[in-house]
């Protein structure tokens, strides 16, 4: 029995069988489980969105309906960021496609190529009267993407109100901290753009002034990526924020 | 049938996998800040254990001596993937607070541990229970640490306010520590002491 199991044949059998079945299972369980877990991400995505907007507490758990009640609350702008301009429905399902380079900026994002389309979300709260205006950002960290969301003060169009990630594979512990509440809370009342250009960033050690957030030990890199990432980002988007800033000054 | 509730019940206290074999120590210290996660992660070990033991068992007698760790590696590795997403589908937020420790099963020693030295030579029935009973062992140890570390750390228990603390408008002062990886390296330390002080048996020359 033992002779015959050891020889090469029964050995790559044994192999090939064993990777043949844990495959088809670990497989199909994905599969099956995918759209499940499709909808958990998307109604977190939303619920970040909320939190960035401050119509939601970070810890608050809240239900699908409710989450899309709240949502339907915030004005979602579609950009075209090359231009700086809303777009109705029509252009912006003409531009979905689009990718633009991201070379030729001085901020290191990390990835090649952004959507031509950005989209912004303008959210008034009732209680507090401060309207935020949430940006999306994506870009790259230490070993992966990080996605979340920056919102600044509508106010000014410069005051960060809150920055946050809600998908990221950094080291945990320590990149990993960027998804801390108590590290994203150093972002709140720092200033994005010095003049226009973009100017907040993560620095080692302790941050002072209005553009310096402090670093976490051991995440230089990952701070470096978040700063590149935050940056290009709103630098991309100030040309929009700029005009939206010169509506609301009209309006009052 | 005695026999079978040996194996079952003898890893929970005298012979835990925590405790006396320390294994696992890694994920022990790192889930036990909150009661909730330590559940989630007690569940999943017991369960990857228990089906990977079985179906270890169950093709022992094919696996060539060459490749055997591989394939208990691949055996194992697809439980606790099918585990990782399941978990996701089901109780997405838990599984953020776990983030890679679930993925991390994989390299937890007692599964290996057990595979390599009960179900390689035991039949199917043994090894379930093998595996059964030192998941519960882990869980013993996990639920103990995570029950203190959350009630001391921050006054709480499965997210529920026991002791109200300072912050909160309380009395009760949360000892920082506990919510730190060095109190669990305590905790397992006084465990492991009061057992072997009920069971001296346990204790190494």
């Amino acid at each position: 029995m033992s002779k015959s199991k050891d020889s090469i044949f029964k050995t790559f059998l044994v192999a090939f069988l064993t990777c043949v079945v844990c495959s088809v299972f670990v497989a199909s369980a994905a599969v099956v489980l995918k759209p499940i877990q499709e909808k958990n991400q998307a109604l977190f995505k939303n619920k970040n969105i909320l939190v960035a907007c401050g119509l939601v507490d970070k810890n608050e758990s809240i239900t699908a309906e409710r989450c899309q009640e709240l949502l339907d609350s915030v004005k979602i702008v579609k950009v075209d960021l090359e231009l700086g301009v809303e777009v109705d429905d029509a252009q912006a399902e003409a531009m979905a496609a689009q990718k633009v380079k991201t070379a030729g900026t001085p901020y290191k994002v990390g990835i090649a190529s952004r959507d031509r389309l950005g989209l912004v979300y303008i959210a008034k709260n009732p209680e507090t009267n401060e309207t935020r205006v949430v940006l999306p950002i994506i870009g790259k960290g230490l070993w992966s993407v990080l996605k979340g969301f920056i919102a600044l003060d509508a106010a000014d169009m410069n005051t960060v109100k809150c920055l946050l990630f809600y998908e990221q594979g950094e080291t945990a512990g320590l990149g990993g901290e960027i998804e801390n509440p108590l590290w994203t809370a150093k972002w709140v009342d720092k200033k994005a753009f010095d003049g226009s250009a973009p100017a907040v960033k993560v620095v080692k050690g302790t941050g002072n002034g209005d553009f310096e957030v402090d670093g976490i030990s051991g995440a230089t890199l990952t701070g470096n990526g978040v700063t590149g990432t935050v940056d290009y980002w709103l630098a991309a988007y100030r040309p929009f924020l700029e005009k939206l800033a010169a509506e609301n000054g009209g309006q009052n | 049938m005695s026999e079978y509730k040996e194996i079952l019940t003898k890893p929970i206290f005298r012979n835990n996998p925590i405790a006396l074999q320390v294994l696992g120590i890694c994920s022990a210290l790192a889930v036990t800040t909150k009661l909730e996660t330590a559940l989630t992660m007690a569940l999943a070990v017991t369960i990857v254990t228990a089906c990977s033991s079985t179906v270890i068992s169950c093709i022992r007698n094919f696996i060539p001596d060459s490749i055997r760790m591989i394939v208990q590696m691949v055996v194992i590795a697809s439980f606790v993937i099918v585990t990782d997403q399941v978990l996701k589908a089901y109780a997405f937020g838990i599984s953020r607070q776990l983030s890679v420790f679930v993925g991390l099963i994989i390299t937890n020693c007692i599964l290996m541990g057990r595979a390599e030295a009960f179900a390689m030579k035991n039949p199917p029935l043994p090894s379930f229970l093998d595996g059964i009973g030192n998941g519960l062992g882990y869980s013993v140890v996990l639920v103990v640490l995570a029950s203190i570390r959350e009630l001391f750390g921050s006054g709480k228990l499965l997210g529920i306010t026991i002791l109200k603390t300072v912050n909160d408008g309380g009395w009760y002062q949360p000892m920082g520590i506990m919510l730190l990886a060095p109190s669990a390296f305590f905790l397992i330390g006084f465990f492991i002491w009061i057992l072997r002080t009920f069971d001296p048996k346990q204790i190494e020359d």
